[in-house]
């Protein structure tokens, strides 16, 4: 009996401060062997960094106390001590290195911990990975570089990583954003796995801004709101996802149908494809005209996902592109045709594609209108500050400091700052490629409103997701692919339970 | 959260002059005293103005050939020719001139030309074709510096008309006015790179091309750009030079490499700290240049020189990269 009520872990009174901004204060934080515990928070409000200071990635202001197992660990927690008390972590920006082989980035702590004499068993190794990777249903090679793979298969590399740290029975995995990189289709079972983990005893502690998958999992849920924890451990029996929603934003929620209350007329031009083919995806051929928003979605091997670059012209490809009937030229290395006939593409892959993270948000978010807006010999000031700091009133991006770099952003806010950057200028053509990911309730109807109302002003939105939810909210019209092609067309009214069926009932198709 | 703003926000003007000038520019203040220091140490005493003067009145290619690598630098690209495209041009005018008796104007055409193919052939082949810059730009140094040694048939070649020299030698203000050139390229450079779209689409291509790409920025023209504007100056620094010392010797050009690059990377804890910038650079580059006169003036040969470039530039990296990381985390 004193065994179990002693907690697995047991944070108290965890404060850091940033350049002179207290990030967190006093967090506390409490989980039990063997319990699902969510960690939920707007964006910004200091879940990572918690997780951070935990994992000892952070060094918190002094003060605080971190416990496993009753035993006092920190602070400072030292990186080793983490190895013996069976923590182990899936940070929000993963922390693999993009030019060794997944089998090295899976294997590597590993390595380190046994230290045997002699040398790397490669085909060991290897299958210690694939084994990881089957208990994730996923299937993703070793000896590929981490740099060649997709967003969701690197996290899904970091799953890996972190699960073979577990210790049958004890210690804690940590998930920040994972599920997020789970293929829907595969998704109930990365849920199975962590129940088992947690009936085993392990504790779970998982970071989410998808609230109905915290109320289906979790048994208890802390809120972080500014950096303060407002709720902790709180029973998600007792929750429902208003309740929850409210716990988050400290407000109401709105539950979004953007289709039904923002009505868009449909303008004459638009952007066509015929023919259209690369990645995994072929034979697109569909006309979205200028103030219509068109979704594009499917089961992770659908091929829905090489739509957003190849349509946007990032990926080469075969097939015709027009914006209001003009033909638009694709040369194999460059997308420069497309920007300039006015094609604005929010990549799925924030870091890469997206932001030039190094570099503050002002200089990123004027980036793609300097040519519009300012002089070839005077990049001008004014406009800058004022479209700069609307982007960041628009969508609440916190902090609101225009000359901070972007990495100093959490994941969310720097999300927010990405779609203020494209949406400053009405586009002819928006291309969205899973545009909510990373961020919070409050921001994702802020980003969901933003593209339905670049189709009101008169823009071309293409929307490509597995978010049924974000589907259903703002799209007149969605293909459904399998296999590369589109298979199955829903026009409004639908419902994301509609979209759901239609495409799960496609993949049990093709089976038989 | 609250607390700590607040006291962020009552911090004092005086104070936040202060802390702006401590991070952007400590390095003056550290130039200042290092002055200072020379003129108490030296045993009989210099005056300070006079010092000042012999330093700002160099005739040295440092600032052109920094302009260049900064440039190269800020778009992510990394340039080891340059020296040599310099030392190509600055031989190649004087050899033509005196040695195969072309008329002056002709020389320092095809001298200034070369320089522009030289980094044509960095661009294309980097750019264009994909292959390492370090692999590339070693190269063309190689081939630069040898081609040299054959036109200047492997000796100091000088004999140009002396009255030509005062396009870079005449006085305005007590300083040659191959100073006040490289006042005006830094102040231009300066300009271009933080108040125009083009240096905008600098910094993007160096810090993240696939977003620049995404922003419709050619990114191809701008780095070919950027190594035949690096040529460019090279090339002028040649011209320069040649025309003020009346001749040039072939081996004298591969000095210049570790002073510049010294210079480049310490100028970016300066001014715009952790990023390339030309006013950085061109303070850096009179700071070492203070400090290498004052080693001489002390009575220290060239070995001491060479330490001090390379503690420069390791000093400089390293502070830029705590910087940096500052920023980042
Ligand atoms: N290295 C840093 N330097 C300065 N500020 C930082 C740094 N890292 C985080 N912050 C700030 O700390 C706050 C909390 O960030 P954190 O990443 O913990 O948020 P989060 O709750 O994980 O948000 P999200 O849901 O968007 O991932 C943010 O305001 C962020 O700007
Ligand atoms: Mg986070």
């Amino acid at each position: 009996m004193t065994m179990v009520s002693t907690p697995r872990l047991e944070v108290k009174n965890l404060s850091v401060t940033f350049t002179g901004v207290t990030v967190l204060k006093n967090a506390h934080l409490k989980l039990m062997p063997g319990e699902i515990h969510a960690l939920v928070g707007q964006n910004g409000s200091g879940k990572s960094t918690l997780i951070k200071l935990i994992s000892g990635v952070y060094k918190a202001d002094s003060g605080g106390e971190v416990y496993v197992d009753g035993k006092r660990i920190g602070t400072p927690v030292h990186t080793a001590s983490l190895h013996e008390q069976g923590l182990a972590f899936v940070h929000q920006d993963l922390g693999l290195v993009p030019d060794l082989t997944v089998r090295e980035n899976v294997r590597v702590g590993r390595h380190a911990t046994f230290g045997f004499t002699g040398m790397i068993n490669k085909k060991k190794d290897a299958r210690a990975t694939r084994e990881a990777f089957d208990f994730l249903g996923v299937d993703i090679k070793p000896e590929t570089k981490v740099a060649d793979l997709v967003p969701s298969e690197r996290v899904a590399v970091a799953i890996a990583r972190a699960l073979q740290e577990r210790n049958l029975g004890s210690g804690v995995i940590v998930f920040d954003e994972s599920s997020r990189a789970i293929p829907p289709d595969a998704l109930e079972e990365f849920y199975g796995h962590i129940r088992l983990l947690a009936s085993q005893g392990t504790s779970v502690l998982f970071v989410s801004h998808n609230l109905r998958e915290v109320l289906k999992i979790a048994d208890r849920v802390t809120v972080l709101r500014n950096g303060s924890v407002v709720e902790m451990g709180a029973p998600t029996s007792d929750l429902d996802e208003a309740g929850i929603t409210r716990l988050v934003l400290g407000k109401d929620g709105e539950l979004g149908d953007y289709v039904r209350s923002m009505p868009s007329e449909i303008r004459e031009g638009g952007f066509t494809l015929t023919n259209v083919a690369g990645g995994r995806a072929f034979g697109l051929s569909n006309t979205i005209r200028r103030g219509e928003v068109v979704g594009y979605t499917g089961n992770v091997d659908s091929g829905f996902s090489s739509v957003g670059p190849l349509i946007a012209g990032v990926h080469p490809g075969g097939g015709e592109i027009y914006v209001d009937s003009k033909k638009i030229k694709r040369p194999k290395h460059s997308s420069l045709p497309m920007v300039r006939a006015g094609v604005a593409f929010i990549p799925q892959d924030r870091h890469y594609l997206g932001l030039a993270t190094e570099l503050t948000v002002q200089e990123n978010v004027t980036l793609p209108h300097l040519r519009t807006k300012g002089k070839p010999w005077w990049t001008g000031l004014a406009w800058q500050r004022r479209e700069t700091e609307t982007v960041l009133a628009k969508y609440e991006v916190t902090p609101p400091d225009r000359k901070a770099a972007v990495s100093t952003f959490s994941g969310g806010n720097q999300q927010k700052v990405l779609m203020g950057k494209w949406l400053l200028e009405q586009p002819a053509v928006l291309i969205l490629d899973d545009p909510t990911q990373a961020v919070d309730v409050g921001a994702r109807s802020a980003v969901l409103r933003a593209a339905r109302q670049a189709a009101v002003d008169g823009s071309a939105v293409v929307l490509c997701s597995a978010e049924v939810d974000d589907l259903a909210a703002i799209c007149d019209r969605i293909h459904i692919m399998e296999g590369g092609i589109v298979v199955r067309t829903l026009q409004q009214p639908m419902t994301a339970d509609d979209i759901l069926a239609a495409t799960y009932d496609i993949a049990k198709g093709s089976i038989t | 959260m609250s607390n700590s703003a607040v006291t962020e926000k009552r911090e004092s003007v005086p104070w936040k002059v202060t802390r702006y000038a401590l991070t952007r520019y400590s390095l003056v203040i550290l130039w200042v005293v290092m002055l200072a220091v020379l003129v108490i140490a030296i045993p009989d005493g210099v005056n300070p103005l006079i010092a000042l003067r012999a330093v700002l009145g160099q005739i040295s290619p440092i600032i052109f050939l920094g302009l260049a690598v900064v440039i190269t630098m800020a778009v992510g690209e990394f340039d080891l020719s340059f020296a040599a495209i310099f030392g190509f041009t600055a031989v190649a005018i004087p050899a033509l001139n005196v040695l195969y008796g072309w008329p002056i104007w002709l020389a320092i055409l095809t001298g200034f030309a070369m320089a522009l193919v030289w980094g044509l052939i960095n661009g294309l082949l980097i750019v264009k074709v994909g292959i390492s810059s370090v692999v590339v730009t070693l190269g063309t140094a190689s081939v630069a510096a040898g081609i040299g040694l054959l036109v200047s048939q492997e000796t100091t070649v000088s004999g140009i008309d002396p009255l030509l020299g005062a396009i870079a030698n005449t006085r305005f203000l007590e300083l040659p006015l191959l100073f006040w050139y490289g006042i005006i390229l830094v102040a231009i450079v300066a300009y271009i790179m933080s108040a125009t779209p083009l240096g905008r689409s600098m910094l993007f291509v160096g810090s993240n091309p696939a977003v620049a790409k995404l922003a419709g920025i050619s990114v191809t023209s701008v780095r070919i750009g950027a190594y035949l504007a690096s040529a460019a100056l090279c090339g002028f620094a040649g011209v320069m030079l040649s025309l003020s010392l009346g001749g040039f010797n072939p081996i004298s050009a591969a000095t210049n490499l570790m002073p510049t690059f010294a210079a480049v990377f310490l100028g970016t804890v300066a001014v715009i700290p952790g990023r390339f910038n030309p006013i950085g650079m061109a303070i850096a580059a009179y700071f070492l240049l203070t400090g290498v006169f004052g080693l001489q003036l002390l009575g220290f040969t060239g070995w001491v020189v060479q330490v001090f470039y390379g503690v420069a530039l390791v000093v400089a990296v390293t502070v830029s990269h705590l910087l940096r990381k500052r920023i980042k985390t």
